[in-house]
Order: structure tokens, then C-alpha cells, then sequence
């Protein structure tokens, strides 16, 4: 026969996990809520910038942007940004990207590595890999701020020549149940990156660019980098809030299910010391009528 | 007096959105005026201020870079942030431009002393925007 104090105990315990894991997904729930609409206002800022700069490109020829962002792609190092969480509790979310990036940077040979999120530098320092940069933070709380040191960051090394190619490995918010690992190029931008954008031929009359052209080309690209990174980190942390959602409602689910069982077991076992207890008594006056 | 319509976008909010009867921002070659019927232009901004006259009466902004979209009845603004001065922290920007200071003085190479440089612009034209609630003009 079971200890019911035992299992009481244990009782007591899965309904205090469970507590945690239904505030956590609460609490998940509300954050990936945040950054969806972040999300939204920032596709407006994006859309609004990729016709202008499709505005500008459309209307020169390859020799007469001569810019650092476009078309380059000569032999330099790759740059990954790898985006994962800081914290765990997160279900397949940090594994999934992170295997992504190794099998992208495999086929890169040696690139520079760059890792926002603990978990992902935890994991890369466990496969001898060290981060050539690495920050956290951003999953509890992705900012303008953050996203404009990054891109900063990356466009300094980008324009020093030390990279030639920049990609994002990151988790793209597809729904709340849907999550993908996706590898992204940031830079260089290329033209066709554009062929996209829909482009309605707003200035019928001719366009004074100040102080000219080239600068405000200049000056755009790396404010759409910086937009780019916003979004990747907004992305990546709904993902992160959504799958750690799904994770703690699960957790939830099964701790719902324990209880149920442990409370039945609790009940069984109470009913048969009950039930022993009482063929204990009558044995015994049993035993004292007959003497 | 004749209005256009404003429009200030950031990659988090809609900053502003509007009637107006003048602008005036910072660009790399000086201060910029934009009335009604301004000819077709984009300009790059500079960190600085954006004052709006609205319905008689100017305000000031701080805006950070970014660049402008004018058409002959409509002005879009691109940026990265954007504060009323009632929205600006003046104590981090106290200590953002202490801070931005001190790197000059002990910058190693050309490239930190510009990183630098362009925190100092943010915090000087943070705390001149919070500092001059009436634009001076």
C-alpha cells in the first residue's frame, strides 16, 4: 500500500508546477501578443521605405549607384546572426534554429558568428564554436534601440569589407502554432530583393533628392537594415512567446492530468484504510463478544 | 492658410498624422522649410528637431535620422524614433551625453570617435528638444 502522505505530497507539488506553467503561459501569451503588433506597425515603416528606395533604384542604371549595399558580393567572409532565446521552457524553439545555423554555417567553411540569445551561445560554446559577438536581452524585451546597435554593428563590418555577405538565422512567426527556422540575407541588398515591392509611380513630376541622390541612398540603407533587424528580433521573439506558449499549455494539460490521477490514488488508497480500519474494529468486537 | 498632410512613421508607431500648415527639419545643408506645393523631393534628415506648425501653433519634436518624402500635398517622415519633449528622458540623456563625451576624449581610431560623435548629436538635440518647449522662431 501506497504513503498517503506521500502521495499527498507529491499532489501538492505537480498543482504548484502547474500554477507556474499556467502563469507562464499567460504571461507568454501576452508578450507574443506585443510583438505581433510591433510586427505590424513596423511592416508599415518597411513597406513605405522599400518603394522609395525601389523609386530610386528603378531609376538608376549599375554604374550610377555606386553604393556599398548593392550588388557586391566578392570573395569575403559569410556573417551569421544566429537569433535564439535567453531563456529555456521554450519546446523545440531554440534547437530548431540553432541546427539550422550549424548546417548553414557547415557550408560556409569558416564564418564569422554572431549570437543574440544565451541559449544559442550556450550551444554554439558546446560545439567548440566561439561566438565572434554575442548579446542578450533581446528575447524579454526587443527594442528600437537594440535593433539599431545591431545594425550599426553590422554595417560598420560590412562597409570595412571584414564580411561580404550577411545573413539572419532566425525563427519566423508564421501563426501561433506555426514557427519556422528561416536563414535570411541582409546584406547586400540586391536589386531584385525589389522586384516585389509594389511600386506605383507616385511622382509624376520630376524629384529633388537632398542633398543628392547618392546620399540619401546612403543614408537609407542601413535605416532599412536596422528595420530589417527589427522586425527578425519582433519575429523571433513572438516565436519564442508561441512556442513557449504551446509548451506551458501542454505542461498545464499533463499537470491537469496528474492531478486528476494523483487525487483518485489519494482517494483509492484513504478508502481502503478506511476500509481496514473499520474490518480492524469489527474483527476486534467481534473477537470481545465471543469472550 | 493652406494645409498638407503629415505623416511621421517610425518602425514602432505611427508618430504623427495630420493637417499642417508648415514644417521645418534639419537636413545635412541646413534647415529645410516645407510649405503646401512643395516640389516633389526626397531629402535624408539629420538628428536634430522638427517643429509643426498645426492649426497656428508650433511644436517641436526630436527626431533621430531618417529622411523625407515630399509631394505637392503630402509629407511622409521616415525615422527611427521621434519624442515629444514631454516623451524625453532628460536624465538619460544627461548620461548618454556624459558618456558619449568621455569615449571622444579616449577613442581609440576614427571610426569610434564617429560612433560617438553620433550619440553626442542624439543627446544634445534630446536635451535641446526637451529644454526649448517653444521653438525658436
Amino acid at each position: 500500500m501506497e504513503n498517503i502522505s506521500e502521495l499527498k505530497q507529491h499532489l501538492h507539488a505537480v498543482e504548484q508546477t502547474r500554477q507556474i506553467s499556467n502563469a507562464m503561459y499567460l504571461l507568454s501569451t501576452s508578450r507574443m501578443k506585443k510583438s505581433m503588433r510591433n510586427i505590424e506597425y513596423n511592416l508599415t515603416y518597411m513597406r513605405r521605405l522599400r518603394a522609395t528606395m525601389k523609386d530610386i533604384i528603378s531609376k538608376t542604371k549599375r554604374s550610377m549607384l555606386s553604393n556599398p549595399y548593392i550588388e557586391l558580393t566578392e570573395g569575403g567572409k559569410a556573417l551569421f546572426f544566429v537569433i535564439t532565446s535567453d531563456k529555456g521552457l521554450c519546446g523545440g524553439y531554440n534547437s530548431a534554429v540553432f541546427n539550422l545555423a550549424m548546417e548553414k554555417i557547415r557550408q560556409y567553411g569558416e564564418p564569422v558568428v554572431y549570437s543574440l540569445g544565451l541559449k544559442g551561445t550556450e550551444m554554439f560554446l558546446s560545439r567548440g564554436i566561439t561566438p565572434d559577438g554575442s548579446w542578450y536581452g533581446a528575447s524579454q524585451r526587443p527594442s528600437i534601440y537594440l535593433a539599431r546597435l545591431l545594425g550599426e554593428q553590422i554595417v560598420e563590418l560590412y562597409a570595412d569589407r571584414t564580411v561580404s555577405e550577411v545573413y539572419i538565422v532566425y525563427t519566423e512567426y508564421v501563426n501561433s502554432a506555426v514557427q519556422k527556422p528561416v536563414c535570411k540575407r541582409v546584406l547586400p541588398l540586391l536589386r531584385r530583393d525589389f522586384a516585389d515591392v509594389e511600386y506605383e509611380n507616385k511622382y509624376s513630376a520630376e524629384v529633388l533628392y537632398e542633398p543628392d541622390m547618392q546620399t540619401v541612398f546612403e543614408q537609407m540603407a542601413p535605416q532599412y537594415v536596422i528595420g530589417m533587424i527589427y522586425d527578425i528580433i519582433m519575429q523571433s521573439s513572438a516565436s519564442e512567446n508561441a512556442a513557449r506558449m504551446t509548451a506551458m499549455q501542454n505542461a498545464t494539460k499533463n499537470a491537469d492530468k496528474m492531478i486528476a490521477s494523483l487525487t483518485e490514488q489519494i482517494n483509492s488508497v484513504r478508502q481502503l484504510v478506511i476500509t481496514n480500519e473499520i474490518t480492524e474494529i469489527a474483527a476486534a468486537s467481534q473477537v470481545q463478544g465471543a469472550v | 492658410m493652406d494645409e498638407f498632410l503629415l505623416e511621421i512613421i517610425t518602425p514602432e508607431k505611427q508618430f504623427f498624422k495630420g493637417m499642417v500648415q508648415q514644417i521645418t527639419c534639419q537636413t545635412s545643408d541646413g534647415e529645410l522649410g516645407i510649405l503646401k506645393g512643395h516640389q516633389t523631393m526626397v531629402a535624408a534628415l539629420e538628428i536634430g528637431q522638427i517643429s509643426i506648425k498645426a492649426e497656428g501653433e508650433w511644436k517641436t519634436a526630436f527626431i533621430s535620422v531618417g529622411f523625407m518624402e515630399v509631394r505637392r500635398d503630402e509629407v511622409v517622415i521616415f525615422t527611427q524614433t521621434c519624442e515629444w519633449p514631454e516623451e524625453i528622458d532628460a536624465a538619460r540623456a544627461e548620461e548618454a551625453k556624459k558618456r558619449a563625451l568621455d569615449h571622444i576624449k579616449h577613442a581609440q581610431n576614427i571610426k569610434e570617435h564617429r560612433k560617438n560623435e553620433i550619440s553626442l548629436a542624439r543627446a544634445m538635440a534630446r536635451l535641446k528638444v526637451k529644454n526649448s518647449r517653444k521653438p525658436n522662431m
